[in-house]
């Protein structure tokens, strides 16, 4: 599978961060200001009732994350609906303590959350522009010690082929 | 878009620990929609998938109270979907199935069980299904469901239609339709409407030697499919007494080989004859010498079927077909089978065997036009016609003269 990374800093660097610096970088005006190279294009695929299952994901283009453990990224579409899996290695399975946040900008609109992969604390940051999520799935696999999260929102009209976001 | 993730090991406070983040543009690309294409796959000879079909077809995943997949397919404009789901409990009687089919604002909606049952809960606009396959295999604990049903005129490339599938889990004791539902919904778009193409090639059986149902084969890229259901037809023709009888196999184009029992691997693509065990690369052009016989074989018992054959006949074609055959005959590169072939008398069925030399005579004199009396087959009604105008007409002249003759002799008296 084509993998395609796009990163900030590298794994060393990253390692090196003061723990401001890395606070600094889970900061989203941060991360956002950093954003370059070619867009990541999202693609249909299919799924059920409109969301996505195991299959949706197969054949998804990957996309790695900087940092001391390892993850990746898949961005796919159901219609106008949007759509994110995060799979990420860790050893240490706390879930209420691991911090997630993600932020999705479209023109003047944002779709956030941050809290835990637990599932039963993700709040919005500072809002859901685009209403409650419509999937929010969260696991782990003990055996290969790997979270996975699972979200999406539904884009209505805004969806367009071509809009970079 | 962004996104962090920081873990916090094994003792941090909540966004504690190593930080791991992602950033980049997003860009929608490509369709607008996610709608499955409904591809075109080869089927049977009756226009039926089978499982080299559906080997080509991606299934899609449903999950929910049971896991499973569905597969979509299209056979000319024969629509056909594909449900295989896992329970554990299986009772083909009790566990429910209810689907809808939406074409434009025609439906075909059945709900039922595995167990044969499927009657309307709704529209049926598409009528009874061209393909109903069900059942439950205890092995892998799963059920397989196939369908198929003929769009006809409302198939139309790169249309949408959607479908909808619920299954009910009754589990060991429940009643029918009772349980845990997992569902599946998607709009399809339908693909092209091309026809299944179908090779032919002939083996020699055993005279007493039943015919597989199934075979080995292997297709385009080199998997193994065991068994596979191909048809094969069973004939009253022998290319040699001592060889027992010819098979005829129909195959989907994409099969390139058909393993025997006896490992004898047989090469489509070409109509190829294998004459026995030691015939280990076929004849394509004996193969179409037989390809010929079967023709005239199911021309036989057309004639056979539809109208009485004269007695001494053991062609019984009609003069046309003759005509038709008999120019085939004579393109054909190999005519050596003919010396040594033979079939069944269907004029008089259970008189034992006729050779196809004799048969091909009386088939060249049909063809020839010039004994169609002798050969004249019921169903040949105006050469009837003719010969009995003709007997008559013969006859009143007789009449007519002999009154003339008798006439003048009295008129000399």
């Amino acid at each position: 599978m084509k993998k395609k990374t796009l990163s900030l800093f590298g794994v060393g660097a990253v390692m090196a961060m003061s723990a401001a610096a890395m606070a600094r970088l889970l900061n989203h005006d941060a991360i956002e200001s950093k954003a370059a190279g070619t867009p990541y294009e999202v693609k249909q695929v299919v799924g059920v009732n409109g969301i996505t299952n195991d299959g949706s994901w197969e054949g998804v283009e990957e996309a790695a994350m900087t940092g001391v453990n390892e993850g990746k990224l898949q961005f796919p579409s159901i219609d106008t609906r949007v759509f994110m899996k995060l799979t990420i290695h860790d050893d240490t399975h706390r879930a209420d303590k691991e911090r997630l946040e993600y932020t999705f900008t479209v023109g003047g609109k944002v779709q956030a959350q941050i809290g835990s992969i637990r599932g039963d604390w993700l709040q919005p940051n500072p809002r859901l522009d685009y209403g409650n999520c419509v999937q929010a799935d969260f696991g782990y696999d003990e055996s290969a010690r790997m979270y996975t999260f699972v979200t999406g929102f539904e884009m209505g009209t805004d969806w367009e082929v071509g809009l970079i976001f | 878009m962004s996104v962090g993730f920081q873990d916090s090991g094994a003792e941090g406070e909540w966004g504690s620990g190593n930080a791991n983040s992602f950033a980049s543009d997003l860009v929608l690309a490509g369709e607008e929609t996610s709608a499955i294409d409904v591809i075109n796959v080869k089927g049977d000879v009756e226009g039926r998938t089978n499982l080299i079909s559906w080997s080509n077809v991606a299934p899609h995943m449903i999950t929910g109270a049971n896991n499973g997949t569905i597969q979509f397919a299209l056979i000319g404009t024969n629509f056909f979907f594909r449900l295989q789901m896992v329970d554990s409990t299986g009772v083909i009687d009790t566990d429910k199935v209810d689907f809808k089919i939406k074409v434009g604002d025609k439906s075909q909606c059945q709900f039922g069980n595995f167990d044969n049952w499927l009657p309307a809960n709704g529209p049926k606009d598409y009528g009874e299904a061209v393909q109903t396959e069900m059942g439950y295999d205890a092995a892998s604990s799963t059920y397989a469901l196939v369908l198929g049903y003929g769009l006809k005129t409302d198939w139309v490339e790169g249309s949408l239609i959607n479908f909808s599938i619920d299954y009910y889990d009754a589990g060991a004791i429940g009643g029918w339709g009772s349980g845990p539902v997992t569902s599946f919904s998607a709009d399809l778009k339908l693909g092209s409407n091309v026809a299944s193409d179908h090779g032919e090639l002939y083996y020699v059986i055993d005279e007493n030697d039943e015919i597989p149902a199934t075979y080995r084969v292997v297709v385009e890229g080199g998997q193994v499919y065991l068994p596979t259901p191909v048809e094969s037809i069973t004939t009253d023709l022998r290319v040699d007494s001592s060889k027992g009888r010819v098979v005829k196999v129909v195959y989907p184009t994409d099969v390139t080989e058909i393993v025997l029992d006896n490992n004898a691997v047989l090469t489509t693509g070409a109509g190829k004859a294998y004459l026995g065990s030691e015939d280990k690369e076929g004849s394509a052009a004996k193969g179409a010498a037989i390809k010929f016989m079967m023709d005239v074989e199911e021309a036989r018992k057309a004639v056979k079927a539809s109208d009485t054959v004269q007695a001494g006949s053991i062609c019984g074609i009609d003069q046309k077909t003759a005509r038709t055959l008999y120019d085939r005959y004579a393109a054909l590169e190999d005519k050596s089978l003919f010396a040594t072939s033979v079939t069944k008398t269907y004029v008089d069925a259970g008189e034992g065997d006729v050779a196809y030399a004799a048969i091909m005579e009386q088939l060249g004199l049909i063809a020839g036009a010039t004994v169609q009396g002798v050969f004249h087959l019921g169903n040949n009604r105006s050469n009837s016609i003719f010969m009995f105008t003709t007997i008559g007409v013969f006859a009143v002249a007789i009449i007519a003269a002999s009154a003339c003759v008798i006439l003048r002799k009295k008129k000399e008296n």
